[in-house]
């Protein structure tokens, strides 16, 4: 496949009203959400996961994703205005953004966080396209170990890079190995785990499991504090002046930095938009010729903050629909929903469809467009959406999942699994076992083990196989080294906090978690 | 974050493990030739939950006896600072959940969730009535159009089903 085809496939589908009108509705719930205390894209996507089984899977790819483009511009909303970060990602456009508009200059802050959020996803798109088609060229020469190798690869830096503890991740991923285990063995078709229950045979509902440990753990953490989010009164928005065409001039260099940033983190797995947007700020500010403004209302650091983040959401979707392996908990929850539209996660997933990639050049690009047209009105408009009732948006928001998952089969047994699966997620959540690490391993729980017995098979059991050929070698080296800058980041971080009281950066996204919610990405 | 419970979690962890080693050998071996069989994976998933939770316990003890502390810092995500958190709450709403999905199909949707909510709503402190009785149940309306008419999912009406099919707005 072509670099050119693959634009021009994407631009053509820009010519379908129904994508436009799901992407309209998307980018509109992800601005709203993002600018919500707590409604991340994760949290999103599960509830409107459900939504998507009647759509075409073109059109799902495209809503979803409209929904992360609107989440990466509306965070940064109440993160200039009131100080409060929509999600954690957000939580240095906080540091900048706030202080701007402490100083009267609210239209500078937010025009550079528009700015900025378009161009770093305008210019992502390119590279996503860019990295994407290389890989799929490279998918006919993954066969079973190459595919153990790559899924592997995947949830250990999911295991890696979230969470403080390497030990919870695991067992959490080992947690979601066994959900993916109940039902049929993937090579011999004998029954483990089923407990002689014929209900259980076909295993237990994925997407059900998923929007439990993804989005209703988070909502049922929620509620254990009642409280609402509120407007100061006499909160005011500041000058609402656009940048002058000088003052864009000067901020483009750093949103090119976390553009760049952006789209190269968010494609590792388990990264997402929030080291982007950290990582970014700092490159921002050693390239910078103004260093020590950052942090006391810089626009190049709003400017590298926010292209990261929607910049990381083309990066996520490289492994995503690349190599079939998530980045992130919301890339999960996509992957959800293309398998229950039958499409079989893996390298060649989008090789064999390439409508898919076609929907999320289309879906980003058309998501560009809506918030070009009117991010800047609702800037000033999403202020209000701070201060709708929290109590009331978790409990529709459970009810909204509670009757989505059981649309999907009109099933009980669906919701009564996504309950206990949120339960758990619950504790997990609270006590630093990293859900996203679950909900990977159940996804690609049964994909690694088939590989790794079919791979077996076919080299008489000989292991060396899965060492010995090059794009193995190659992926398993990355594994370790991920595992080990796992390690090194954990010691690292543990021996800065007990060294220091002071607000280092793994204090602040504690903070920042504790404000809008781990899993709110 | 209290270390009892954590390590209560860890020990859970360790009896999953220790379940799965247990049931893994009653896993039947299929007719097709497989170096690994079906039993090999869920061993090593059984073993890595069995001692890592044992370990994570060990090393939850050794700290509980050596500090003798029982709150220890948050390993997991931390409630908001500035508002009391309460378990209970969220315990409460969990078994209303419950059953609320375990009364759904006999009752049905437009007759189950309004209560649901509004006792979602009672227990997050709501006290305006008015408002606690309304957006139950235009939520409940709204939601059941939204998802019986124009996404064509079959919603359980329970009792109220002869009325329905009789008005029309189900076919069997």
């Amino acid at each position: 496949m072509e670099i050119f085809g693959s634009l021009v496939g994407g631009l053509g589908q820009l010519g379908d009203p129904w994508l436009w009108s799901y992407v309209l509705i998307g980018t509109l719930v992800g601005v709203i959400g993002g600018a919500m205390p707590g409604m991340g894209t994760t949290l999103l996507y599960g509830m409107f996961l459900p939504f998507t089984f009647v759509m075409e899977p073109h059109h799902a790819v495209a809503f979803l994703l409209s929904i992360s483009v609107g989440v990466g511009f509306g965070n940064s909303i109440p993160a200039i205005l009131l100080g409060i970060p929509g999600t954690p990602s957000a939580v240095l456009t906080v540091i900048d953004g706030h202080t701007l508009h402490k100083q009267g200059k609210s239209g500078l802050a937010l025009g550079a966080s528009f700015i900025s959020a378009l161009s770093g996803q305008t210019v992502s798109i390119l590279f996503f396209v860019v990295l994407i088609v290389p890989l799929m060229d490279m998918a006919y020469k993954f066969l079973y170990p190459e595919l153990f190798a790559l899924y592997l690869l995947g949830i250990l830096a999911i295991v890696s890079l979230t969470g403080d503890n390497m030990l919870k991740g695991l067992m959490a991923a080992g947690f979601g190995f066994a959900i993916a285990m109940i039902g049929l063995d993937p090579v011999n078709l004998t029954t483990r785990f089923t407990f002689d229950q014929r209900i259980l045979r076909s295993g237990v509902n994925l997407t059900a499991v998923l929007i439990g440990l993804l989005a209703v753990s988070e909502i049922f953490r929620s509620f254990r504090q009642s409280f609402n989010w509120s407007v100061p009164d006499g909160a005011d928005l500041g000058d609402q002046k656009f940048p002058t065409r000088s003052e864009i001039r000067g901020m483009v260099p750093a949103a090119m930095t976390g553009t760049v940033v952006g789209t190269f983190v968010g494609a590792i797995p388990g990264a997402g938009a929030t080291p982007a947007a950290l990582i970014s700020y700092q490159a921002a500010q050693l390239l910078s010729r103004t260093p020590e403004q950052f942090g006391k209302g810089s626009v190049e650091g709003i400017a590298a903050n926010e292209a990261a983040q929607n910049a990381s959401n083309s990066g996520e979707l490289i492994p995503t629909l690349g190599l079939g392996v998530p980045g992130s908990s919301s890339m999960v929850l996509l992957l959800s929903a293309l398998t229950v539209q039958g499409f079989v996660p893996g390298p060649l997933m989008v090789s064999k469809s390439p409508d898919l990639l076609y929907a999320a050049i289309a879906g980003m690009l058309a998501a560009t467009v809506i918030l070009a047209a009117t991010g800047w009105f609702m800037s000033s408009v999403m202020l209000r959406a701070v201060s709708i009732n929290r109590s009331a948006v978790l409990i529709l928001s459970l009810a909204t999942v509670i009757l989505g998952v059981f649309s999907l089969n009109t099933r009980i047994i669906d919701v009564a699994v996504m309950l206990i699966a949120g339960g758990i997620g619950y504790l997990m959540l609270r006590y630093g076992y990293s859900t996203a690490a679950a909900a990977l391993a159940c996804v690609l729980g049964g994909e690694v083990e088939r590989s790794l017995r079919l791979g077996l098979n076919l080299s008489n059991g000989d292991p060396l196989t899965f060492v010995s050929r090059p794009i193995t070698a190659t992926i398993l080296l990355v594994t370790v080294a991920i595992l080990a800058f796992g390690v090194y980041r954990h010691r690292q971080m543990k021996r800065k906090m007990r060294a220091s009281d002071n607000l280092d950066s793994a204090k602040a996204m504690r903070s920042a978690r504790a404000v809008t919610g781990s899993e709110a990405e | 974050m209290d270390s009892r419970r954590d390590l209560l979690i860890s020990v859970a962890v360790a009896c999953l493990g220790l379940a799965i080693l247990v049931m893994t050998g009653s896993i039947r071996t299929g007719i097709a030739r497989d170096v690994i069989g079906p039993r090999a994976f869920p061993y090593a998933i059984g073993a890595l939950l069995f001692v890592g939770g044992l370990v994570l316990s060990a090393r939850r003890l050794r700290r509980m006896n050596a500090e003798g502390l029982f709150l220890v810092p948050e390993e997991g995500t931390d409630d908001n600072p500035d508002h009391p958190a309460s378990a209970g709450r969220f315990l409460f709403i969990m078994v209303i959940s419950a059953v609320y999905a375990s009364v759904l199909m006999p009752l049905g949707y437009l007759i189950a969730t309004p209560p649901f909510v509004a006792l979602a709503f009672i227990a997050m402190g709501e006290r305006r009535w008015l408002y606690t009785a309304a957006v139950p149940l235009v939520w409940t309306l709204s939601t059941y159009l939204l998802f019986s008419q124009l996404l064509n999912v079959r919603i359980p009406v329970g009792p109220l089903a002869p009325i329905f099919r009789e008005l029309g707005l189900i076919i069997n």
